[in-house]
């Protein structure tokens, strides 16, 4: 009852603070945007006989994943910082 | 890197946070007993940990010797939690046909977590000692552990080199001996097929059993269980649909989930089915065995009532969890005592979440997911997902030869994948050497 009396407040804050956004319709991507996409895959796929295009692929989203964890740690550092006596 | 006094403190506090957010729910979730019905994944994790060996079979599963081979002395490695004791036995199918069952085999009381030895008192239904029953070359095989109570794993071995816990003190220790069990109470896992997204269907009708193919030689029976506490519906409930029980000759592919007339209103009930069969009065034990051939994930749903034509009618909501690997459920164990039980009781009230209080974090992030700005990311990321080098190409770069392929663009390609990965390194190694760790 605890925890889920915790989580609904949670819920009640995030449903709050996203309610501006779910009164809007539903966003559609320029086609022009998913056509370069697309078509940015069919330029790859040309050169992935001797460009490994899943290696860089693979680097890339694990370029983001480390980037990610490092701003995820300072932000949870910045929060900390926020609590009085730790400077 | 600059390590200063203050630092270190933030850094041992963030790192406290995080583990403590990684481990508190496991933790308490253990503390209290939790059953997490999809015991395979952490059956093979534990299985790995024992050292690797050749795998012979899996319970209800087919394997093949490779040669004359004679299990002497041999030797288990048990997990069982809770509390009593049970006597192991085992069932031996030959070709797909039942040979016989292992009785008298020992006892084991649990909580268990050690090597169990078979005992040479083991015998099959035909008073013919295990030790002595010789596996034959070329016939299919199938190993059934069964316990009469409670849940476990066997890990099983009788070559030393590929299983740590596990000894060979007999004879003929080929390679190949090397056993492997892993028993628990869903041996062969069958799925619950619900009614289609958007289907107004509330009550049984539309579900189904699925994925098992009824062995026609064999009589077998189709069971279903319900409760409102415990998840151990098989070793806890007391309303087994024993009304419906059905017999089926094995021309059916889907089986409906038995529906039990006599569940209370307004209530949140745990249910199960599964397929069993039970084997003949033993004379040697004087009683009969249910062997399960498969369970189903466990399911729960409410109890509703409605009115129609004047009359009251049981009405049931959709199915809300069915126990998946993301999805655990909490239960206490009735036989730790009164007062043990009655405060894991109090605890999984004030500290166990419902799932609906989860289910609501997912529904706002759909309703969230694609409006704007979010649903642009959304679906650029879902573009990015579609990425995929066995697409259409948009040119050729040239009449590329089997030659041209083989001297030139793929040992180009190899180059330029090395170079990737330890450019990549080299960056990783300074991001983290030059990480400063401060806001």
């Amino acid at each position: 009852m605890i925890i889920s009396a915790f989580l609904y407040m949670v819920y009640g804050v995030i449903w709050l603070l996203t309610e501006p956004f779910r009164i809007l319709p539903d966003a559609s991507l320029p086609s022009n945007i998913a056509s370069a996409i697309t078509t940015a895959n069919t330029y790859l796929v040309s050169i992935n006989s001797f460009v490994p295009v899943s290696t860089i692929l693979t680097i890339v989203a694990l370029t983001l994943v480390v980037e990610g964890f490092i701003l995820s740690w300072k932000l949870i550092n910045w929060v900390i910082k926020k609590i009085p006596t730790i400077s | 890197m600059i390590f200063q006094k203050k630092i270190l403190i933030k850094w041992l506090i963030g790192t406290g946070i995080c583990l403590a957010i990684g481990f508190a729910i496991p933790t308490y979730a253990y503390a209290v007993g939790f059953s997490n019905q999809d015991d395979s994944s952490s059956q093979e994790t534990n299985a790995d940990n024992y050292g690797s060996r050749q795998t012979l079979g899996e319970p209800s599963k087919n394997f093949i010797l490779g040669s004359t081979d004679e299990y002497v002395n041999l030797k288990l490695k048990v997990q069982v939690g809770g509390t009593g004791s049970f006597n192991p036995q085992i069932y031996i199918w030959k070709d797909d046909t039942f040979k016989f069952f292992a009785v008298d085999c020992g006892t084991i009381a649990k909580p268990f977590d050690d090597v169990f030895q078979f005992s040479d008192t083991c015998k099959t239904d035909s008073e013919e000692y295990l030790k002595d029953y010789e596996f034959q070359t070329g016939y299919s095989y199938k190993i059934d552990p069964y316990i009469s109570n409670g849940s476990g794993k066997f890990y099983g071995s009788t070559n030393a080199d590929s299983y740590l816990n596990g000894e060979c003190e007999g004879y003929n220790c080929s390679p190949l001996t090397d056993l492997y069990f892993n028993w628990g109470e869903i041996p062969n896992s069958i799925s619950i097929d619900f009614p289609a997204n958007g289907t107004s269907t509330q009550d049984f009708a539309a579900w189904y059993i699925s994925g098992y193919q009824i062995p026609t030689a064999s009589t077998t029976w189709y069971q279903t269980a319900y409760d409102t506490t415990s998840t151990d519906l098989w070793t806890n409930s007391t309303h087994f649909n024993d009304i419906e029980l059905r017999k089926f000759d094995g021309s059916f592919s889907n089986y409906p989930f038995l529906k039990f007339n006599l569940l209370e209103f307004n209530k949140t009930y745990y249910a199960q089915a599964r397929f069993y069969t039970v084997t003949g009065i033993n004379l040697f034990t004087g009683s009969s065995t249910l062997i399960v051939f498969a369970t189903s994930s466990l399911i729960s749903f409410n109890t509703l009532t409605g009115y129609q034509d004047n009359l009251i009618h049981s009405y049931y909501t959709m199915p809300t969890s069915t126990a998946s690997s993301t999805d655990w459920v909490l239960s206490c164990d009735p036989n730790a005592g009164l007062v043990a039980n009655s405060i894991c009781k109090v605890l999984l009230y004030l500290f166990s979440p419902k799932q609906a209080d989860l289910n609501r974090f997912n529904d706002l992030k759909v309703a969230v997911q694609n409006k704007a700005p979010m649903g642009y990311l959304t679906q650029t990321i879902n573009l990015l997902g579609n990425f995929s080098v066995s697409s259409t190409p948009a040119f050729a770069l040239s009449n590329a030869s089997a030659g041209l392929d083989t001297y030139v663009y793929n040992p180009l390609k190899t180059g330029l994948t090395w170079l990737l990965w330890i450019g990549w390194g080299v960056w990783l190694f300074q991001r983290i050497r030059n990480l400063y760790f401060t806001i």
